[in-house]
């Protein structure tokens, strides 16, 4: 059956609602346009170049892994509840991916995420979770506690 | 396959973090590291936590003990849990005291400015220091305003204090109006903080206010008064209508702007309160003696957009209307607000959706309680 112009061009722009992404580990990964249009990075490339979407556009800094978080926190508009089954490390990597893919929304969600889980917390835990070697003298880091002490009240357990 | 290594994150992504975490963890955070340390006091970075969390106001709460002016107090929290729980929230171990001898005006930016002054026979001296309570940082005197009284024959109390930041020039600037009764004019001094001088701006009309300070939004600072007539400047005239004094910072220009649909008579029975609400300005009246209005001022600089918040008869707040009534609006969360009626000496909390009195709270001791709009940040008293 002979295809009449207007379904020639709607069978195109199927074709274009997904564009497939080449993760760090060499995962080829179809993503979902509207998902892809976040990624400002990924975005202005396509815009500007009427590029090809059949070759992969690669991502080197951007795990398979990391990607799939990111796809479900965007299909999922950015659940709270599903954030919360992520290790730090999920946490981190998903920080630098949105900042590396230009990821404004994301980037705000987590680190705000981020802070939270860190609001309670120790000086202890926080240099363990950044891995941030204390260069303070002990004299000098008793001076500031002590100077600042109503704000080491009420922390969580580390 | 390569080992997974936790990923190490760049100062601009830990900044990115921080920035959204309130000022008392961040004071904690100071102990990490010397990088930390400094990092959390640059300006890039006190700008980007001011602006992440300048929709996080809180309520400052100034109050004292009538029975013991050395009870004097300030503390913060938010909205809800002061409107949730009144005096518990005043007796908060954070409270931080303060000298009553002391005032302190204006709350911009997380700083507020505290009075200190020096009084003898014929000289009196004036200084302010500015106090981040939220980081607890205090900065040194400033320069001293000197006055001699054959310069300005008018009494301290006659002097008016304002506190604002002027967004253009990213300066923070204190303002003294002195009065000069002989020839009826105020005159403006303006100290810029981390300044060696006071200056000396201009000179203006007259104005009687009735509060000693103003009240800074988006930076201009306000008193709410009544234009003076010319052969008494400092008593309150005979005068029908309230008026607000605006002083632009940024241009060191003034006007005055009118507080509509109100007839001001009968001068002590309720004094008008000037207050910053959710950063607009906020007038609490009397009407006719049988009515509490709260009007809003919605924007200061463009053309003048007054709404009513409240406007309600004192029977419905359970106020009994004696010789005089004294009743301040202290905070709003979503429809519910919170008033302190001094007579009584208790908070009423009113739910405006229901147009009823949810509850009413004894204070614990007989306080007085000024509330301000306050955003905790890092800025740096200087």
């Amino acid at each position: 059956m002979q295809k009449t112009e207007g379904e020639e061009s709607k069978a195109e722009n199927e074709e274009v609602k997904q564009v497939t992404l080449m993760t760090s580990d060499g995962v080829k990964m179809k993503v979902e346009i509207s998902i892809v249009y976040e990624m400002e990075i990924v975005r202005s490339f396509i815009e500007v170049n009427d590029a090809d979407h059949s070759v992969p556009f690669p991502l080197p800094n951007v795990s398979s892994h990391t990607l799939d978080l990111i796809i479900e926190l965007v299909k999922n508009e950015y659940d709270d509840e599903f954030m919360k089954t992520f290790s730090h490390d999920e946490l981190k990597e998903v920080l630098v991916a949105a900042n590396y893919l230009n990821m404004k929304t994301l980037l705000d969600f987590i680190a705000t995420a981020i802070a939270n889980l860190l609001e309670k917390k120790s000086v202890e835990f926080i240099r363990n979770f950044f891995n941030i070697v204390n260069d303070f003298t002990p004299e000098e880091e008793a001076e500031i506690r002590k100077t600042n002490e109503w704000v080491f009240q009420d922390l969580d357990e580390d | 396959m390569a080992m997974a290594t936790a990923p190490i994150l760049p100062e601009d992504l830990i900044l990115e973090i921080l920035s959204w975490l309130p000022v008392e963890p961040l004071m904690r955070f100071r102990c990490v590291s010397k990088t930390w340390d400094s990092l959390i006091f640059e300006p890039y970075f006190v700008k980007l936590h001011r602006e992440r969390s300048s929709k996080e106001t809180q309520v400052l709460l100034k109050f004292k003990d009538l029975n013991d002016v050395t009870n004097t107090w300030a503390t913060f929290c938010s909205a809800p849990r002061l409107i949730q729980n009144p005096s518990s929230s005043l007796d908060d171990n954070r409270r931080y005291r303060l000298n009553p001898l002391n005032f302190f005006f204006g709350s911009c930016n997380g700083l507020l400015c505290l009075h200190e002054s020096f009084v003898i026979y014929e000289y009196e001296e004036h200084w302010v220091r500015f106090w981040n309570p939220a980081t607890r940082i205090m900065s040194e005197s400033s320069p001293r305003l000197c006055l001699h009284s054959s310069d300005y024959p008018a009494k301290t109390s006659s002097m008016k204090y304002g506190f604002g930041y002027d967004h253009q020039n990213d300066t923070y600037k204190v303002l003294a109006m002195t009065l000069d009764t002989q020839r009826q004019q105020m005159n403006v001094k303006v100290y810029c903080m981390g300044d060696t001088c006071w200056k000396n701006i201009l000179t203006c009309p007259s104005f009687f206010t009735f509060d000693q300070v103003g009240y800074s939004v988006s930076g201009t600072v306000n008193w709410i008064g009544l234009p003076t007539e010319e052969d008494q400047p400092e008593t309150p005239p005979n005068c029908e209508f309230v008026e607000i004094f605006s002083y632009d910072l940024t241009n060191d220009t003034y006007r005055y702007l009118r507080v509509p649909d109100y007839v001001f008579d009968e001068l002590p029975f309720a004094e008008p309160y000037l207050g910053v609400f959710n950063g607009c300005l906020c007038v609490s009246l009397d009407q006719k003696r049988s009515n509490f209005i709260i009007l809003l001022l919605k924007e200061i600089r463009g053309e003048t957009s007054w709404t009513q918040l409240l406007n309600i008869s004192y029977e419905s707040l359970q106020i009994s209307i004696a010789s005089y009534v004294d009743v301040v609006f202290l905070c709003m969360s979503d429809h519910v607000m919170l008033l302190a009626n001094y007579e009584d000496s208790k908070f009423i909390i009113y739910d405006l959706k229901l147009n009823r009195i949810e509850r009413t709270e004894k204070f614990s001791n007989p306080f007085h309680i000024l509330s301000y709009d306050y955003v905790p940040s890092l800025v740096l008293p200087r």
